[in-house]
């Protein structure tokens, strides 16, 4: 049978020694502040050149993977998403970690990640060229909407103080229309600086105002950095799984959002994670605990984002248009290889590759849940146990060769160390970090939607119709009244069954 | 505990060796080591592929690595900013675009001016093209102008960013046919096709890439002298009576310190690279045009042309005064 | 008999000025643009901001109350500082004098500011010698896998 020749050949022991290679790198990658999943993959490029296409795609595919899960590890023990897919990630692993339950979390993690990766992959094998269709529905109109639905969350995330939180969104937003404009490539509130020309560079952004502030505390008192419980638990294996039965429909549905925003080209993972996020809080019981350190946030960040590995593929193999940015990369590499990408991919014929190449995806998810486990447990006995001497000048040295190493630029390092200072005062002041980071993350998006939404409606004749009529935009717009309004109906409704 | 420290021992005794082994002093033929390329845009992109197709063909010919690494930022204007403070050893180059480095100088203090960058050679180019999908109703360019005409504004173009070859061809057309379409500016060629795709815009100024790249599109014209070798069936702009032959052009500039003799000698390589039937054949199959303009009268000439035309292009379409 | 004053958010107060500010030159800055597509979004945001700032002091200001979040955190502002300080030289001095010279440089410094048991011989040569081997380790991670240009001790 076609199916169990394609599954044979993924398993061939080159093939596996490459999956699980480049699992174990991508997770120790994507673990490491600065260092993206796309860097990983456009630095082993010449190495695929040597290689057979199908092997060099297992190859990125593997590290991939492995580095969106790895970025996990940082979120959830130093409050620094390792990659941008793991900022909701922060939201709940961070304070599950100071309560002592970091080793829940990481486990958690990995689990959530093999699932999603799963079920983004069964996406990619089933229903590729139909779901790439969806994709191109999606135009800049649909496009703002989401990122405005992503910016609700900013009023879940200030619970008490919405004018904060939603001022700080303000000046991510700010932040990101430094440099040169999307659309009109014209070069905006740079005041005379040149470095300013390359505009805020967005990891190293996260990266200032989510690992330096916790540096800053670290370094303050003698305190220890994260809550030690004496007894050594293990992986926490039992328990992880029974929660992760218990939110199954939660991890399910973070992963089909994790999907379909994957297929969008340039949403990206960060994205699929801060939706699936938004979500898992509307409809949890628990929505009060979700930023203190509840794990269905965990779950569902780390399941929708290794989804959107999946779905990211989709545009990337079928349309020819990456997904996210690693794809771009893998595209790249592809074409280099004469590899034609095109819905002609999934039919049968020469291109036996892309069916090999997703059984590695699958066979790269599965081996995630060893590697992952067993890399996780070092990686927190190693953060738990080491020195506040040793691990504050690694956190930080880290973080200045990871920032410098994004665009080989010094001046990346000294904007994230001046975002992370003035991000420390804000926090006292009462300013989140997260809703400054909502904002950085969706304002380009937002823009571009609504520039070009305008310039569109504009020549149609009519923006209103442009921006309101449309059936998806409808669809997103309604989920966005339900996000802000429900909580407020749903108390009425409470108060009014209690009377 | 104790175990933990004798790790790290270890760990600095390899390190420290293999450190000081890797402090060597070289001087021998250039290139005798590799040479970082470096693109001032992510990857993914044009100029990215491109140099990846040059990477096998560089290590058979010259025996080294070409190393690419990505300085994005500023739409190019980061890197090309920093080029002349590298070292000029003949190891570092870096990727150059026109319109670009022509145009940004001209909107703002970018850091850098058109002239301080020393372009050895340029090497390909991509021509204009007005794409479609292949179920369009407009199978000629006749009848895109015809719609224009009759209902200006309408007519829809998606294109990758302002001031960008797609939007000087969009703005130099319009001229030459009497007509007024509109511009909507897109983050790069991909997102400008999945628009065209999606149905989101009627039309795409694109580049002789787009079709060969992606499924479901089509050229109505391209912007070059004669037809392209890959799309026979594509007649030329000049063929349909509009003098338009632009595209954007790609080239390859080193640090304003290099030394002459290194500046000829890349010159050279990259022409051996340009000339070999294997590297034509992958350029052209994928829809890119080639150039050879060597380092000197050439490379000069060219930029002079270059720079008269698309500042009055750029002139005319509002993006610099 | 004491009257309870209610305190102020006195530094979200601050804070919001400063924002009112800040959007204030950016707005002016808007104004140089030619292209509508460039300031229609960042007016925007500015005009929002600065409303959304002033919404903020005029509430402070008729109903004062503390921001439970805005918690002062006890420490050494010493030590925080420096850690600041130290990083920011860090960066600024690696491209003078080289990736291995500031690395160490600023590893060890570090080092000192986190450590909060006094010194022996013995703790100050272990913690030299995992300076030394982090710092090589990222280094030949970076240089040699990654393939990223550092900055070169100029010779």
């Amino acid at each position: 049978m076609h199916v169990l020749s394609f599954i044979l050949e993924a398993m061939s022991p080159y093939h596996f020694s490459i999956a699980l290679g480049g699992v174990v790198a991508g997770t120790v990658i994507g673990a490491l502040p600065g260092l993206t999943a796309t860097m990983a993959i456009a630095v082993l490029v010449p190495l695929t050149f040597s290689m057979s296409p199908t092997a060099a795609l297992i190859l990125m595919g593997a590290i991939y993977t492995g580095a969106i899960y790895g970025g996990a590890y940082s979120a959830i023990l130093l409050n620094t998403p390792g990659t941008p897919s793991a900022i909701a990630t922060t939201l709940d692993g961070y304070p599950m970690a100071k309560r002592g339950d970091g080793d829940l979390a990481v486990t958690l993690a990995c689990i959530s990640s093999v699932v999603g990766g799963l079920i983004g992959a069964a996406f990619l094998l089933a229903l590729a060229p139909p779901l790439a269709k969806v994709a191109l529905a999606f135009g800049p109109v649909e496009y703002f909407w989401l990122a405005i639905f992503g910016l609700t969350l900013i009023s879940a995330l200030s619970e008490g103080n919405l004018l904060k939180g939603l001022i700080g969104g303000c000046l991510g937003m700010l932040l990101t229309t430094i440099g040169v404009a999307e659309i009109s490539s014209d070069i905006r509130f740079t005041f005379g600086s040149r470095t300013l020309i390359g505009g805020i560079e967005p990891v190293s952004a996260l990266i200032g105002l989510y690992c330096i502030p916790v540096l800053i505390d670290l370094v303050a008192t003698p305190a220890r950095h994260l809550k030690v419980t004496s007894s050594n638990r293990g992986f926490r294996l039992r328990e992880a799984l029974s929660l992760t039965w218990r939110h199954k429909f939660n991890v399910l549905r973070s992963s089909v959002i994790g999907t379909i925003v994957g297929i969008l080209p340039g949403a990206g993972g960060s994205i699929s994670g801060l939706v699936a996020y938004s979500e898992a809080r509307r409809t949890s019981k628990h929505t009060a605990n979700f930023g203190n350190g509840e794990p269905e946030g965990v779950q569902a960040s780390e399941s929708a984002n290794n989804a959107t590995v999946g779905g990211g593929l989709i545009p990337t193999l079928v349309l020819g248009i990456p997904g996210t940015p690693p794809d771009a990369v893998i595209l790249g590499a592809l074409l280099v290889q004469g590899v034609r990408t095109g819905p002609n991919l999934f039919v049968s014929g020469e291109s036996s590759i892309i069916y090999v190449f997703i059984a590695g995806l699958f066979l790269a998810t599965l081996l995630m849940l060893p590697t992952g486990l067993l890399v996780g447990r070092y990686a927190y006995r190693f953060i738990i146990t080491v020195p506040k001497a040793v691990l504050v000048p690694t956190v930080a040295f880290m973080t200045i060769i990871g920032t410098y190493a994004i665009r080989n630029n010094m001046s990346d390092v000294v904007i994230m160390i001046v975002l992370g200072a003035i991000g420390w005062v804000l926090d006292r002041c009462g300013f989140k970090p997260s809703p400054i980071v909502l904002g950085l993350i969706l304002s380009r998006i937002a823009e571009q939607g609504f520039v070009q939404g305008w310039t569109i409606g504009g020549a149609r004749g009519s923006i209103i119709a442009e921006f309101f009529a449309r059936p998806i935009s409808a669809g997103i717009i309604g989920f966005i009244c339900i996000s802000l309004f429900y909580p407020i109906i749903a108390r009425r409704w409470k108060r009014n069954k209690e009377l | 505990m104790k175990t933990f420290y004798k790790i790290l021992l270890t760990v600095t005794a390899f390190a420290i060796v293999v450190t000081f082994g890797l402090i060597t002093t070289a001087s021998a033929e250039f290139p005798d080591k590799p040479i970082h390329y470096i693109i001032p845009f992510g990857p993914g992109g044009e100029s990215d592929v491109t140099a990846r197709f040059q990477e096998p063909f560089f290590k058979e010919k010259f025996g080294e690595n070409l190393v690419i690494e990505y300085k994005p930022g500023g739409g190019g204007a980061v890197g090309w900013a920093q080029l002349n403070t590298m070292k000029g050893d003949g190891y570092t180059i870096m990727g150059t675009n026109l319109p670009h480095i022509i145009i940004k100088p001209l909107q703002t203090n970018v850091g850098f001016t058109t002239d301080g960058i020393i372009n050895v050679y340029m090497f390909h180019y991509t021509p204009d093209a007005i794409c479609v999908t292949t179920d369009s109703p407009y199978k000629t360019l006749k009848d895109l102008i015809d719609f224009a005409k009759k209902n200006p504004g309408k007519m829809i173009f998606s294109g990758s960013g302002k001031g960008s070859a797609n939007h000087l061809a969009q703005v130099i057309f319009d001229g030459m046919a009497g007509i007024k379409t509109t511009y909507v500016a897109f983050k790069g060629t991909g997102a400008s096709v999945t628009a065209l795709l999606g149905k989101q815009v009627t039309a795409e100024w694109g580049y002789t890439t787009v079709p060969a790249k992606y499924e479901g599109t089509r050229m109505l014209a391209v912007a070059m002298e004669k037809r392209h070798p890959v799309f026979p069936d594509v007649p030329t702009f000049t063929e349909l009576g509009f003098d338009l032959v632009s595209g954007a052009y790609r080239g390859i500039a080193v640090p304003k310190s290099t030394p002459e003799p290194i500046r000829k000698k890349l010159s050279n390589m990259i022409d051996e690279i340009n000339h070999d039937p294997a590297f034509i054949k992958k350029m052209e199959d994928n829809g890119f045009a080639m150039l050879n303009a060597t380092y000197g009268s050439k490379v000069d000439a060219f930029m002079a042309k270059q720079k008269k035309v698309i500042t009055q292009a750029a002139k005319d379409a509002g993006i610099v005064k | 008999m004491t009257t309870k004053k209610h305190e102020s958010d006195t530094p979200g107060i601050i804070l919001a000025g400063i924002f009112i500010l800040i959007g204030g030159i950016f707005l002016n800055d808007a104004r140089t643009l030619l292209d509508y597509d460039s300031y229609v979004f960042p007016m925007a945001i500015c005009i929002v901001m600065i409303v959304l700032c002033i919404s903020f002091i005029v509430w402070n200001l008729l109903k004062p109350h503390l921001d439970k979040d805005a918690t002062a955190k006890p420490g050494s502002t010493v030590r925080r500082v420096g850690l600041v300080m130290l990083m920011l030289a860090s960066a600024f001095v690696m491209p003078y004098v080289g990736f291995l010279p500031a690395g160490l440089g600023v590893f060890a410094a570090l080092m000192t500011i986190a450590m909060f048991k006094p010194w022996t011989w013995k703790l100050a040569a272990t913690y030299a010698l995992i300076c030394v081997a982090i710092v090589t380790g990222f280094y030949v991670l970076f240089d040699i896998v990654f393939l990223v240009p550092l900055p070169e001790i100029p010779f």
